[in-house]
Order: structure tokens, then C-alpha cells, then sequence
């Protein structure tokens, strides 16, 4: 037999479309529980700056699109 | 924006993992799960033969990669370091729901580098609705060994740093993953 047998057995299903969502959503969570909880154990200041810039970041290419 | 957006689509997986620690923005991590959730998934499936669990998998294999990003040291291909993590994961997901069997770890094998050839070659000759049925009931660790060897067609020396093993060890797994399928296809089957 020419052909690799474990080939045939590769799985051929895919991914649902709103799973990527659901992943992404999860991040999102993440990343707003990390920064909350920075603000209580991290450098305050810091983290208020660096969320100024990531909200005006945002504005700014909310704008463009 | 778009341009950005373009650009880091075109980054290596290495600078797009510093890009996701500097920018934190599950948008910059939306890249990576373009080009990695499709392999977990399959993986997965081919570990737990469930579409639903395998998605699930999918998900928190990808949060749990997430979360240890910056404990990626940058000494292996970002692809090998998720290998990596996709494989313990379901090995674990398996052992906590009680379907791991393991291989007797301390069983010697005393087959030549000939007679493994051989093995490889009574193996890649049969057919694939048997072979199934084969990797569906010898323990999990021969059939994962087999499947990275075989299906994902990785070399000794990707597979290393995947189980965390040297070379020696690796060949030896292999070699036991083969002897082992083999004797469970007579078992099952005789001698066709």
C-alpha cells in the first residue's frame, strides 16, 4: 500500500465560526481582570497612564473606521 | 489601523508573541489562533475522539497559552512551545477523566534499528479502518508517539523537546509504539 495509513485518519472537522469569538472573549476577560488587579498591586500611576494611551489609541482608530 | 493590522499578520510567530506581551490586545492574539487553533483542534480530536470536548480543549489550551506567554523563552519555534503545551494538555485531560492507559515506562526493548524498520514499514502497510481500531485501544502515550512520528510527520528531533526526552529516549518510544501496535493488530486481526 503506497499510502500512509495515518494520513487517512487525520481528522477532517473544523472549527465552529463563533468559537473564535469565544476565545477572543475570554482574552478580553483576562486582560481586564490583569489590569484591574494591577491597579491594586502594581504601580498606580503607570497603570492609569498606560490606559490613557491605550484609550486614546482606541479613539483614534475608532475614528478612522 | 488597517495597515497595522496588516502588517502584523505578516510577523513571525516569535514577534508576534512580543507584540501580544507589549500591546495586550486579544486582537493581536486573534493572529495566532488564525494559525494554531485548526492544528489544536485536530490534535485534540485525534486524542479524545469528541468534537464537542476537543472544541472545549481547543479553548482553554488556547487561554492556558495566553496566560503563560511570557514564560515563553524564545529558545525553541513559538510552533514546538504550543506542540508542547497542546500535548501535556490532553495527555492531562485524558489522565484526569481516567482514559490514560499508560506504557509499562520500564519494559526494555530489545529491537534492533533493522527490526524497527521493518515494524515501521508492517505498520504504514495496513489499512487505515484497522489501524483505527488499533490506536483506539493501545495506551495513549504509544498512540500519541505515533501519531506525532506518522501523522504530523515530525523528525526524532522534533518530537524531543515535545515529550521532554532525549534522543535516545524518543527512538526507544517509538520503537515500543510500533511493537506495540503491531502486536495489538495480530491480536485483533491474526495474522492477515
Amino acid at each position: 500500500m503506497s499510502s500512509n495509513p495515518f494520513k487517512i485518519l487525520e481528522p477532517r472537522e473544523v472549527l465552529p465560526e463563533n468559537h473564535k469569538k469565544e476565545v477572543l472573549g475570554s482574552v478580553n476577560s483576562i486582560i481586564l481582570v490583569l489590569r484591574f488587579v494591577q491597579l491594586f498591586v502594581g504601580d498606580f500611576t503607570a497603570v492609569i497612564l498606560d490606559k490613557f494611551k491605550t484609550d486614546i489609541f482606541d479613539d483614534s482608530s475608532n475614528s478612522i473606521k | 489601523m488597517l495597515k497595522r493590522r496588516t502588517d502584523k499578520t505578516k510577523l513571525s510567530d516569535e514577534d508576534l508573541v512580543l507584540e501580544i506581551l507589549k500591546s495586550q490586545k486579544a486582537d493581536d492574539f486573534g493572529i495566532l489562533y488564525d494559525r494554531y487553533s485548526q492544528k489544536i483542534f485536530q490534535k485534540s480530536i485525534s486524542f479524545v475522539k469528541d468534537a464537542d470536548v476537543a472544541k472545549d480543549l481547543v479553548h482553554d489550551i488556547l487561554i492556558k497559552c495566553y496566560l503563560n506567554l511570557s514564560k515563553f523563552n524564545f529558545e525553541s519555534k513559538f510552533s514546538t512551545w504550543l506542540y508542547r503545551l497542546t500535548h501535556n494538555f490532553c495527555i492531562d485531560y485524558l489522565r484526569k477523566h481516567n482514559r490514560i492507559i499508560s506504557s509499562g515506562e520500564d519494559e526494555l526493548m530489545n529491537i534492533s534499528d533493522d527490526d524497527s524498520d521493518l515494524l515501521e514499514k508492517q505498520l504504514l502497510g495496513l489499512r487505515a479502518e484497522r489501524l483505527q481500531e488499533v490506536l483506539e485501544v493501545i495506551p495513549t502515550v504509544d498512540k500519541a508517539i505515533l501519531l506525532l512520528k506518522f501523522q504530523d510527520g515530525m523528525s526524532i528531533q522534533d518530537i524531543m523537546p515535545i515529550l521532554d526526552c532525549g534522543e535516545s529516549a524518543v527512538k526507544m518510544r517509538i520503537k515500543r509504539a510500533k511493537a506495540t501496535a503491531l502486536n495489538t493488530y495480530k491480536n485483533m486481526f491474526g495474522d492477515e
